[in-house]
């Protein structure tokens, strides 16, 4: 069985290699594509294809390749769905009693809970002019409420009111928002006759409706939001963070709930 | 000399990655324990994520693809030269946006997965590939 | 992005034996909590590999994802279920 893997590596090796797929040392110019998204998110005299942002991998993501970042929500938002089988007829009967650590570990734990949703925020908010993003900050989110559940018990944040169907209103809201920004450009466009795409994130000449791209605030100056990627950021933040949190707190759940809750008969 | 050695390693860190994708697609097709086989599932696409990041590099000293500098506005607009110096340092961003993707889609496969194996341990009693065709089809 | 190149790439020779060595250990083992370590530990080391091949929005996502919620969504299931995985089993083929 050795001997038949190592075969297997080194034929899949060849064949990666003579394709040119893979190229040993590395090779030293970009090729075409990359070329064409480096130099034209960011670049102020020839706005034609701009994005707005400097920074390259969350313009792809949200305004030239949008409508992928939409898809890969969805499937997310089904296995979530997938995973509230386990708790159909769930009816919290007294709150959960778990205790969760000793007294060192829980005190930590508290001091830790309040500044890891803050840095989840930071990371959402400023995903459009260095690396982050939605996705990123949601998953940290997430990591902050399952040290919540491990380290101070199961009773903590049910007992604080993050039930079922609240987590999942959070997750709609946020995937209602990302809808009507994706819809609201062609409804604009279509409204005043002119031509434009679903998710448009700035002006284009053949398809003049655009976000804009500068806010000039009083006390502050002039900041730069890049179009649709701030708001598309923020709703993605909001929907992958209570999803997440969602799908841990009912695997945390008891066995004897979970047998009785859920619709598997024995 | 140089070249010659980072030829090596590279070749080295490409065999070792496509290695660990052969073990662990041969570790799931033969430990009968359902949840090692989610365990190995979660290492291949993580491991298959960092090949297409691995191509995606370039030769010398390269930069994360985020254009560096203070704000610009219109009167203060970003020179052709220094958008060309960015690209031409820049490492090639493509492969990161469909790794972020993949990631996700990864996560959101292994989280249902995890409930199907727990719902299946609710019913039939048992996790053992060999035990469950068994009892599935009646004979015990 | 280290100053000498053959160094850099020295260095991401040494996570992905590292990875390898910790990957052939997660498959050999029969006890399911070491193996669920083992890939923790096998995270760490593509988080660190990624930050070698500057890619900075995979290092905030594979840290939370890959470190965090992996392993504790298999913690999770191996506590609902039975830690120890079983050779032979009677009424089963082997």
């Amino acid at each position: 069985m050795g001997v038949l893997s190592a075969l297997i590596v080194v034929v899949l090796m060849y064949m990666l290699i003579g394709s040119h797929v893979v190229a040993i040392p590395p090779i030293q110019g970009q090729r075409w594509l990359s070329w064409k998204f480096l130099t034209s998110t960011y670049n102020w005299q020839d706005k034609t294809l701009w994005a707005g942002s400097p920074e390259v991998v969350t313009s792809v993501l949200w305004d030239y390749r949008g409508i992928d970042t939409v898809y890969e929500t969805s499937v997310f938002f089904l296995a979530i769905i997938g995973g509230l089988m386990l708790v159909r007829d769930y009816k919290p009967r007294g709150k959960p009693t778990g205790k969760g650590m000793s007294l060192i570990s829980r005190t930590i734990v508290k001091i830790v809970l309040v500044a890891v949703p803050v840095v989840a925020a930071s990371i959402a908010l400023h995903g459009h002019l260095t690396p982050g993003g939605g996705f990123q900050g949601g998953s940290v989110f997430a990591v902050s409420s399952l040290l919540a559940i491990i380290g101070l018990g199961t009773g903590f944040l049910l007992g604080r009111g993050w039930s079922k169907s609240r987590l999942l209103g959070f997750r709609t809201l946020g995937l209602i928002i990302i809808s009507s920004i994706a819809l609201a450009i062609p409804f604009v466009g279509l409204l005043n006759g002119l031509h434009a795409y679903i998710i448009q994130n700035q002006w284009k000449p053949w398809a003049p409706v655009g976000f804009g791209y500068l806010a000039d605030i009083p006390g502050l100056g002039s900041i730069l939001y890049s179009g649709t990627l701030v708001f598309l950021n923020i709703a993605e933040f909001l929907a992958v963070s209570a999803g997440l949190s969602l799908a841990f707190i009912i695997m945390s759940l008891p066995r004897e709930e979970l047998k009785r809750s859920g619709g598997v008969e024995k | 000399m140089n070249d010659v050695l980072s030829m090596f390693i590279w070749g080295y860190i490409f065999t070792l990655t496509v290695a660990i994708i052969v073990v662990t697609v041969y570790g799931m097709a033969t430990r009968p324990n359902l949840v090692k086989k989610l365990i190995l599932l979660s290492i291949m696409s993580d491991t298959a994520s960092l090949l297409a990041v691995l191509i995606g590099m370039r030769k010398g000293m390269v930069k994360p693809p985020v254009f560096p500098g203070v704000t610009y506005t219109e009167h203060n607009p970003v020179s052709e030269k220094a958008l060309e110096s960015f690209a031409a340092t820049a490492v090639d961003p493509i492969p990161q946006v469909l790794v972020v993707t993949a990631i996700v889609i990864g996560l959101a496969v292994l989280v249902f997965l995890g409930y199907v194996v727990l719902l299946l341990y609710q019913k039939y009693g048992t996790l053992d590939v060999r035990l469950l065709e068994k009892k599935m089809r009646g004979e015990i | 992005m280290i100053a000498s190149i053959p160094l850099c790439y020295i260095l991401m020779a040494f996570f992905m034996t590292y990875a390898f060595i910790l990957t052939l250990l997660t498959l050999k083992t029969r006890d399911l909590l070491k193996a669920t370590i083992f890939s923790a530990g096998q995270a760490v080391a593509y988080t660190l590999l990624l930050v070698l091949l500057a890619a900075p929005d995979l290092v905030l996502a594979y840290v939370a994802v890959g470190v965090g919620m992996y392993t504790a969504l298999f913690l999770f299931i191996i506590s609902r279920t039975e830690r120890f995985e079983k050779e032979v089993v009677e009424g089963g083929e082997k």
